[in-house]
């Protein structure tokens, strides 16, 4: 096993790890995170929030790990016996670490901001790479040498890149077992979200993203998940003991989404990182687009791809009026909004809006949160009807159906249009005259 | 078309279709169905799918049925006993949210020809095979079946073989 080490990080004190996992760390794939901003230019708005995700990655390989932990110790009859789990012989726990901590390695300057410029994956009719594409592809490739051939990979685990990939990606190579482990690192109730609500909380100086960690952790378990007309099967969930804090969880995403995610300000900046970012790939030989992470050559080019680069560019006043925003905090203003949950009506209206403004030559840019990648909505996390046994886990319902409070959660479908500072003006005369 | 209006929409249209077969419709059904209808059907909806205990998913689909409700064009009823029981909202009309494109209602039309009445679990079933299909194109039947048990183990090899043959007989299987 070799030497513990620790990191000390914002929300969870100290987080350990030994020999191998400080060698990943030390990868220059994973130390290139340091200059990959959790939430971009959010600064302009909390001037706390220039965490990277550097120390989020060790925060969700963190609480992974403590929910993992939990589970295994309170249910290890139940998962012997619907799993085949074998708590000597599995690498489970490592897995789970080591998918925690690379989850994010593929991110693209200013993070989502710079996702909307990843390549089709087979022309232009094709979906679009993201974020997790990268990540797979990094992880197998450049970091091999310290996963497939890393030595106490070979003496302990023999895990490959491949299962680390895998499992980040849900392909169809996994096994019952590991897919039930998956939602740790992506799922309902994922150390991902866990940590960066807490996180993104903290480095704003905010309060909308504290919920009781401890008290999930304490509570998490696995249940029997029915639905519809069948007993689906084994999932993770939540002890009733612990129902009010997974309303918390559930709340914090709501408030964050309005209070940070979405606010008109982060989203006028990302609406400038985006376009820098764009004339920066567009500049030279570059074709707009971020490199395609199929090949050895081009993701060699996306790794030297951060924030720090693409600042460079903007503090050469080379990104025309969006450098001028980002640099003198002259962003775009929000001149109409719809309600947080709009209708068909309300949705026909921004548009006719949308309209009158780019035929009145005013730069106007339409922000929809339908297109976030922070979303909100009611979330399916399962909480158990009474405590589960030793060998059975107990029956479940949604969490959306014995909270009220979740119940009321609509989805997220609000527009906003945003304008150039120096057009403000005119644009509000032009909205008032279409009244 | 907007593209959320257009998504709720589909959702409603498929609740509204599903009650037709005389089959419940509940989150695991039209989660699968809509699936099906996206990587079978071509009715591109912009989700991205990706495998989980509970089959493929996307917690955007969750998301838009959320919306769906929020605007009546879905109603989605729970009980303990049964799950979900999801039907068209009282606001899904033609007037309220326009038409939805004639190719989209085809689609929805040619996927109910071919799994319109299937309960949620023989969806679960089928939606993870044809998962599994896309992932691994060039399997043997053999070992897609294989493939399949190891992820589900709650289907045994014959119910999985019965799944996988009659999904070959439509031609829009690979």
């Amino acid at each position: 096993m070799g030497d513990t080490h620790s990191i000390r990080i914002p929300v969870h004190g100290f987080v350990e790890f030994d020999d191998w996992e400080r060698d990943i760390i030390n990868h220059p794939v994973f130390q290139r995170l340091r200059r990959i901003r959790q939430l971009a230019f959010s600064d302009h708005l909390y001037p706390g929030s220039t965490h990277s995700r550097f120390e989020h990655s060790l925060g969700v390989m963190h609480i992974a790990t403590r929910l993992f932990d939990t589970i295994e110790n309170k249910c290890a009859h139940i998962l012997e016996d619907r799993l085949n789990y074998n708590q000597r012989e599995s690498n489970a726990r490592r897995l789970v670490r080591l998918a925690a901590l690379l989850h994010d390695v593929g991110h693209a300057p200013f993070s989502h901001t710079g996702e909307s410029l990843m390549p089709h994956k087979d022309g232009p009719e094709s979906k679009k790479f993201v974020h997790e594409d990268y990540t797979a592809q990094l992880i197998q490739h450049e970091m091999k040498d310290v996963i497939d051939d890393h030595s106490e990979n070979k003496n302990s685990y023999n895990l490959t890149g491949k299962d680390v990939a895998d499992f980040v990606l849900g392909k169809s190579t996994l096994d019952g077992g590991r897919l039930f482990w998956r939602e740790l690192v992506v799922g309902q109730l994922d150390a991902d979200r866990m940590d960066y609500l807490l996180r993104d909380a903290y480095h704003c100086g905010v309060t909308y993203g504290h919920y009781d960690l401890d008290r999930i952790i304490d509570t998490i378990t696995v249940v029997e998940d029915r639905r519809d007309d069948f007993p689906e099967g084994l999932r993770i969930g939540i002890e009733d003991g612990g129902r009010h804090a997974a309303e918390g969880l559930i709340l914090a995403r709501y408030f964050m989404f309005r209070q940070v995610y979405f606010h008109p300000v982060r989203k006028a900046y990302d609406n400038h990182a985006y376009k820098a970012l764009q004339l920066f790939l567009n500049a030279g030989k570059g074709n707009g687009l971020l490199p395609n992470p199929s090949s050895k050559q081009s993701r060699k080019k996306y790794l030297k791809l951060d924030d720090w680069k693409v600042m460079d560019f903007i503090n050469s006043e080379k990104a025309g009026r969006h450098s001028d925003a980002i640099l003198r905090h002259r962003h775009d203003r929000c001149v109409v909004k719809t309600r947080e949950v709009a209708n068909a009506i309300e949705i026909a209206q921004h548009e006719k809006n949308l309209k009158r403004l780019l035929e009145s030559d005013i730069e106007a840019t339409s922000i929809d949160a339908d297109k976030e990648w922070y979303k909100v909505n009611k979330s399916e996390i399962r909480i158990a009807n009474n405590d589960s046994t030793l060998s059975a886990p107990s029956q479940s319902k949604p969490l959306s159906e014995v909270s009220n409070v979740v119940q009321k959660i609509e989805g997220s479908k609000q527009l906003l249009i945003l304008v150039p500072i120096d057009q403000v003006k005119n644009a509000n005369d032009i909205l008032q005259k279409g009244e | 078309m907007d593209a959320l209006i257009r998504r709720a929409c589909v959702l409603a249209t498929i609740a509204k279709r599903r009650k037709t077969c005389k089959t419940s419709l509940g989150k695991t059904a039209l989660m699968k169905l809509v699936y099906i209808a996206q990587e079978v059907y071509g009715l591109d909806l912009g989700y991205r799918f990706n495998l989980y205990t509970y089959g493929p998913y996307d917690s955007d689909v969750m998301g838009d049925i959320d919306y769906a409700e929020a605007i009546d064009f879905l109603d989605v009823h729970y009980n303990a006993e049964s799950g979900y029981r999801i039907i068209p909202g009282t606001d899904f009309t033609p007037e309220s949210c326009g038409s939805l494109p004639k190719e989209d209602e085809q689609k929805i039309e040619a996927l109910f020809d071919d799994f319109g009445t299937f309960n949620a679990r023989e969806l679960e079933l089928r939606a993870t095979i044809i998962y599994v299909l896309k992932d691994a194109p060039s399997l043997e039947d053999k070992d897609t079946i294989k493939r399949v048990q190891k992820l589900k183990p709650k289907y045994d090899s014959d119910e999985i073989e019965e799944a996988l043959s009659g999904l070959k007989s439509t031609s829009r299987i690979p």
